[in-house]
């Protein structure tokens, strides 16, 4: 295996079962460095579960998958975390007694305030936050959340905490961000703003994209590459205009 | 009952209280851990004053023969040997206090470390399930195992002496002014805890602790070691709590017995931070002034009233109280404070503006505040 490849992300044969439920059945994906790569499929397809074991959430009962070079099949998430692979949820996860500057601060790499001796000295750390904190202020603005900055995290609306989400992957300093339906609940304009913002990291930053998404209408404008997922497996591939006149999407997507 | 003596020696209960609610608050009210087994840590404290005042002093300061609490001649040899020895000399007393309660931290972090280890990547009830069993086991222990602290037969331990600090501070050496150097002593621990406490938490330690109490998923997303979190803020409790366990002991009671260290006091415990504020460490404080308060007050009034059950009008004192705060201010009497760190300071220079909640902390869940920079 060559140390650093052009495709930062290789899912290589991955099972996931629960009990007798084969809810990842060998899924096999590549995503190529500075790409946005979308993964769709129906409600139980085991898209959040793939994105589980890519995350580290859950271990993988068979399979390799590899980020930029390393094998990182079995880390725990904060590893994963540290190596530039950050993911977001579904639903939404923000710490609820913190505010939303506080939650982008937090997600900081390597701070060294948050080791137990040190945090009792000031001076270890004091500089190191200010940093940050103006790290974080930037984000904030890239997101447009700077209006609800001071606000705590469950008082800001369901799109805003989609933003939330990402602001705070890229204070961890992502390379490639699993994004678990980012538009889900989230109104058209607003949607189209956030898959806008995507492509605007992806060009500036380099950064790569996974991206479950439902809302394929608004999903296939952007994405360069798309997977469908089906019952744990990936049924068919491509580019996006050749994975919408598929016929097997179709059925799939329209009760096959 | 004169009002001066009730005084003083409510400040000096409710300073112990304290101590043990300052340490539950670390672990219960900043990372969320039901630290069922407070207990536990707290009788560390306990175990090391015993083993202090039996096997460490004697042989190493007083050239005497350490004592055995499990066998017969104990109490002759203890009573009538040691325990004078020690407290001939105020000075020994104090040595006796420093070295228990550095041991009673030591061996509560210990504790911490062991009885968590199976449950500290579990979820909430299991670890809270793990941590009770661990305090039954302990107080149990305790009851049967009499080399520590003799059974369940009370030891007598040499209490710190107040006698040069009265001296110092009233030119006195009265029972009144000896009781008022020690709430003044205890008071200034509970200030130490404080100090300690704020720092820890004020901290990106502390906001950590509770980015893994708010959503362990997301934190654990985000970077964060949420085992190690846990364990870290259990260790510092702990430790806290073996300190205040020592104190408890060799200052409250001037005794051990396992008794003292039934799994009932973690719920007493706890029910100082419910009413006093979770998450906050003033409120902590106040909630074992009240309860304290309380709790001698309803002890005292019971018991004159001339009914059997009298002396049990305190529980459903307490259960008053706690039901009170959980419907009048979920939160306790002083809700958490946001993580204060100079990150706030970046943020005012460059925003121009301070965050609306630096002054209005005491109004946070209170409703809607119009503060003018909270809106948009």
């Amino acid at each position: 295996m060559r140390k650093v490849s052009d495709e930062v992300l290789i899912v290589d044969n991955v099972h996931k079962y629960f009990g007798g439920i084969r809810a990842v059945d060998g899924v096999s994906l590549k995503v190529p460095r500075g790409s946005i790569v979308g993964l769709i499929g129906p409600n139980g397809s085991g898209k959040t579960t793939l994105f589980n074991t890519i995350s580290g959430f859950y271990k993988p009962n068979k399979g390799r998958i590899m980020f930029d070079g390393r094998d990182i099949t079995g880390l725990p998430p904060h590893r994963i975390y540290k190596l530039g692979l950050i993911r977001t949820f579904q639903n939404p996860r923000v710490w609820r007694s913190l505010t939303v500057f506080e939650n982008v601060l937090g997600s900081a790499k390597d701070q060294r305030g948050e080791n137990m001796l040190l945090a009792m000295i000031h001076a270890t750390w004091a500089s190191q936050e200010k940093k940050l904190a103006k790290e974080a202020l930037h984000w904030i603005d890239f997101t447009g959340l700077a209006p609800v900055d001071t606000r705590f995290a469950p008082e800001i609306s369901g799109g805003q905490m989609k933003l939330l989400e990402v602001a705070r992957a890229l204070m961890g300093s992502a390379k490639m961000l699993l994004l678990d339906e980012p538009a889900a609940g989230v109104n058209p304009v607003m949607a189209r703003k956030l898959f806008g913002g995507i492509e605007r990291l992806r060009s500036e930053m380099g950064l790569t994209f996974l991206i479950v998404e439902h809302r394929l209408e608004i999903l296939f404008d952007y994405v360069d590459y798309v997977y469908v997922m089906h019952r744990g497996r990936i049924v068919a591939e491509g580019k996006p205009e050749e994975v919408a006149e598929n016929p097997v999407v179709h059925d799939i997507y329209l009760g096959g | 009952m004169n009002i001066i003596s009730f005084l003083v020696t409510y400040l000096s209960v409710a300073a112990v209280y304290a101590l043990l609610a300052i340490s539950m608050n670390i672990d219960y009210g900043w990372a969320g851990i039901p630290d069922f087994g407070k207990a536990a840590f707290i009788a560390a404290g306990g175990i090391a004053a015993a083993i202090v005042a039996t096997r460490i002093v004697p042989p190493l300061m007083l050239h005497m023969h350490p004592a055995n609490p499990s066998k017969l001649s104990f109490f002759t040899y203890y009573n009538g040997k040691i325990l004078p020895a020690i407290t001939a000399h105020p000075i020994d007393t104090w040595i006796v206090f420093i070295i228990s309660i550095l041991l009673g931290g030591i061996i509560a972090a210990g504790f911490a470390v062991i009885f968590s280890y199976p449950a500290i990547r579990l979820k909430e009830d299991y670890l809270a399930i793990a941590l009770l069993m661990a305090a039954q086991i302990v107080w149990l222990f305790l009851r049967v195992y009499t080399p520590i602290m003799g059974g369940t037969m009370s030891m007598t331990l040499p209490s710190p002496s107040f006698k040069p600090i009265a001296r110092a501070l009233f030119h006195s050496t009265s029972p009144s002014a000896i009781d008022a150097a020690k709430a003044l002593f205890l008071w200034g621990l509970v200030g130490v805890f404080l100090y300690y406490a704020e720092k820890q938490m004020n901290s990106p330690f502390g906001r950590m602790l509770r980015m893994v109490r708010d959503d362990e998923y997301a934190a654990a997303a985000l970077g964060k070691n949420v085992a190690r979190a846990r364990l870290e803020s259990l260790i510092v409790a702990s430790f806290l709590a073996g300190v205040a366990g020592a104190v408890y002991v060799l200052i409250h009671f001037s005794s051990v017995n396992p008794d003292y260290f039934m799994p009932d006091l973690t719920f007493f415990v706890l029910t100082l931070v419910l009413v006093g504020g979770v998450g906050n460490n003033i409120g902590s404080i106040i909630g074992a002034l009240l309860i304290a308060l309380l709790y001698r007050a309803s002890y005292i009034f019971g018991t004159s009233l001339g009914f059997s059950w009298g002396s049990y009008l305190y529980y459903m004192i307490i259960g008053l109280a706690i039901l009170i705060t959980i419907f009048v201010r979920p939160n306790g009497i002083l809700p958490e404070k946001p993580v204060r760190t100079p990150a706030w300071d970046v943020y005012a220079l460059v925003r121009g503006k301070q965050p609306w909640f630096l002054r209005r902390i005491l109004m946070r869940g209170r409703g809607k505040v119009n503060t003018g920079e909270k809106s948009e």
